[in-house]
């Protein structure tokens, strides 16, 4: 039988510092052939863990075509075990299980097949993953693909040595600072002062598109009414949340948000699946 | 079957098997280890603990690992290595909640190797004292139940204190077979969701309790509740859990699974301290959604057996009928 609480060893393969709080791990299976048969959906998580510091749950933001090579997540420090994570170095390792959770919809079956890529704070990590996959699979050449980011200040965004890069695939990346005292740049683009909302009424945000929101839940619901207003219907706006997770597989109970399991039903939801579970936001 | 022959198969079964049952101790009925099995009671009171320890321990080894570098850094899964239970005297509600067990931890490599080491002895007797408050939501007395709970063997006991014998298992033939008994029926068991189809009364309360959570009774119960969590204790469906982490010599970690409760404030905190279940009547709510909603979507299953444990042990006397009954039909 097998055995759904054991861990797999990773080693750390490559770090980047992305902020004063943040990083971007590569991780790499020990085990190559482990590695090789490794896939996942975007949008599905990893339960990172390092002995004696705890387990926690953690979304995969590299592009799912380089699962056979690799997979990235970026980490915040915000407790115990993050803190551990941040004092890793190239060469060390940590555990990982998973992958976990339903990811988001694939995006060629969406109705409206424009998106609308919309991150706050470090809820714009597993934005950074729809980016990856979008330019990866070149569905930012097909499609418009544009992504909105929300942050405190210049010295939290994340993945600032990627942007021009993305621009040059095509996407549209739009940012608001609520606090900056000049205007940060990116390519020949400014930054605008405020917060996330305050983008769709200083920039074009287009429509009809399938949107795609992960931030801190005070976020979601002035974004929903932006986008509603904007003209979207509820199927498709989907958001991504987060839960309290232990085994990962649906038994524990700490993800529970009445009939559903964030761990296998999520974290991905349709604003659809609101109408029987308000508590999802 | 006489009482002094199923002493005698209890006297065989103590032999092989770490031996436990309830045990009659003054007012109090408990579930203990045996050592006199004269001293097993019949007499129906439910023990005011359940079975589940044994085939879901309080706490219990997953794995090791190590925070060390080098070539230390196997993942070392421990095998359940206890000495194999009889858990002896499981009521037909003990053996409902035991089947459900069985199907929540399926694919549980742990939970299997334990429940195949122990051995299950079901008796007939057991209906808390004031049956006529107990028939409210009781399932207990079907027809053909026997063949949707599971057991190796059960003991039905008529009024003039004489035992019937059935065999649920090859294990429990075995047993019955070294001890010379052959008089009994054998039963099949054919899973815990009966013929007629899903459990009506279960499908009612699914839909009473699914999104009553506006409704006052709510309130009312969490202004009384202490939010201690003794239900979840002794309730025999109750199977929330945690994974934690024991720092052993060497830097060797242990993970363990220890029961979990969902009326304690840590059950749904994320990073950064936030919570999710802040009131007690939003855990109380959770307690009551996880078993007459969730468990009956997941397993087609009532995730309550009706055996009043909750309701026994609360220092404040919530009556988990009361509380069904109060919920209003349609909201």
């Amino acid at each position: 039988m097998n055995n759904p609480y054991l861990p797999s060893l990773v080693e750390v393969e490559q770090i980047k510092v992305e902020s004063i709080d943040s990083a971007l791990f590569r991780l790499k299976f020990k085990d190559l052939a482990q590695q090789k048969k490794f896939a996942f959906r975007q949008g599905q998580f990893m339960l990172l863990s390092f002995p004696g510091a705890g387990e926690g749950a953690f979304t995969i933001c590299s592009a799912s075509s380089q699962a056979r090579n690799y997979f990235e997540v970026c980490i915040r420090q915000v407790g115990f075990l993050t803190e551990k994570f941040m004092s890793l170095k190239k060469g060390d390792f940590l555990y990982v299980r998973g992958p976990y959770g339903n990811g988001w919809p694939v995006f060629d079956k969406l109705k409206n097949q424009d998106l609308l890529l919309i991150g706050g704070g470090c809820g714009f990590v597993p934005i950074r993953g729809l980016v990856e996959e979008t330019i990866a699979s070149e569905y930012s050449s097909k499609q418009a693909v544009q992504v909105l980011y929300g942050c405190a200040t210049e010295q939290t965004l994340l993945f600032k040595d990627e942007f021009e890069g993305w621009l040059k695939k095509d996407l549209q990346l739009l940012i608001s600072l609520e606090r900056q005292k000049k205007f940060y740049q990116y390519a020949n683009q400014k930054a605008i002062k405020g917060n996330l909302g305050d983008l769709f009424t200083k920039k074009k945000i287009i429509k009809p598109a399938t949107a795609m929101i992960v931030g801190p839940p005070a976020m979601f619901n002035p974004v929903i009414k932006l986008l509603k207003q904007l003209g979207l219907a509820d199927t498709d706006i989907y958001f991504s949340i987060e839960r309290r997770m232990h085994c990962g597989v649906g038994v524990c109970q700490h993800c529970a948000v009445n009939n559903v399991y964030v761990c296998q039903d999520g974290p991905i939801f349709n604003l659809d699946d609101l109408d029987n579970n308000p508590d999802l936001i | 079957m006489l009482k002094k022959d199923i002493d005698k198969l209890a006297s065989f079964v103590a032999s092989k098997y770490d031996l436990h049952g309830p045990i009659k101790d003054g007012n109090e009925t408990t579930i203990k280890p045996i050592q006199d099995v004269t001293k097993l009671d019949y007499s129906g009171i439910i023990a005011t603990n359940s079975f589940k320890s044994f085939f879901l321990p309080i706490r219990e080894e997953l794995f090791s690992f190590s925070a060390q570098g080098g070539t230390n850094n196997k993942v070392l899964p421990k095998s359940v290595n206890s000495k194999a239970i009889a858990a002896w005297g499981m009521t037909v509600m003990d053996l409902k909640a035991l089947g459900l067990y069985d199907l929540v931890f399926a694919k549980d490599p742990y939970y299997q190797e334990r429940r195949e080491n122990n051995i299950v002895i079901g008796i007939s007797a057991g209906a808390p004292a004031k049956f006529d408050e107990y028939q409210v939501f009781s399932m207990n007395l079907e027809e053909n139940i026997l063949e949707h709970i599971p057991f190796d063997i059960f003991l039905e006991q008529n009024k003039e204190g004489e035992f019937h014998i059935y065999s649920g298992s090859s294990k429990g033939r075995q047993v019955l077979k070294a001890v010379g008994i052959e008089i009994y029926e054998n039963i099949q068991f054919v899973g815990l969701i009966p013929e007629e189809g899903l459990d009506p009364r279960m499908v009612k309360m699914n839909q009473k309790v699914a999104d009553s959570i506006d409704q006052k009774v709510w309130q009312e119960i969490a202004s009384i509740c202490l939010a201690c969590g003794k239900c979840s204790q002794v309730c025999p469906t109750c199977f929330c859990f945690d994974l934690s982490e024991v720092s052993e010599k060497d830097g060797q970690v242990t993970k363990q699974r220890e029961w979990g409760n969902c009326f304690f404030s840590g059950f749904s905190e994320i990073a950064g301290k936030k919570t999710f279940l802040k009131t007690v009547k939003q855990r109380l709510f959770f307690w009551y959604e996880h078993k007459f909603v969730r468990i009956p979507n997941e397993y087609k299953a009532p995730g309550c057996v009706s055996c009043l444990r909750c309701y026994k042990v609360c220092p404040v006397g919530i009556n988990i009928i009361e509380v069904l009954n109060k919920l209003k039909q349609d909201e």
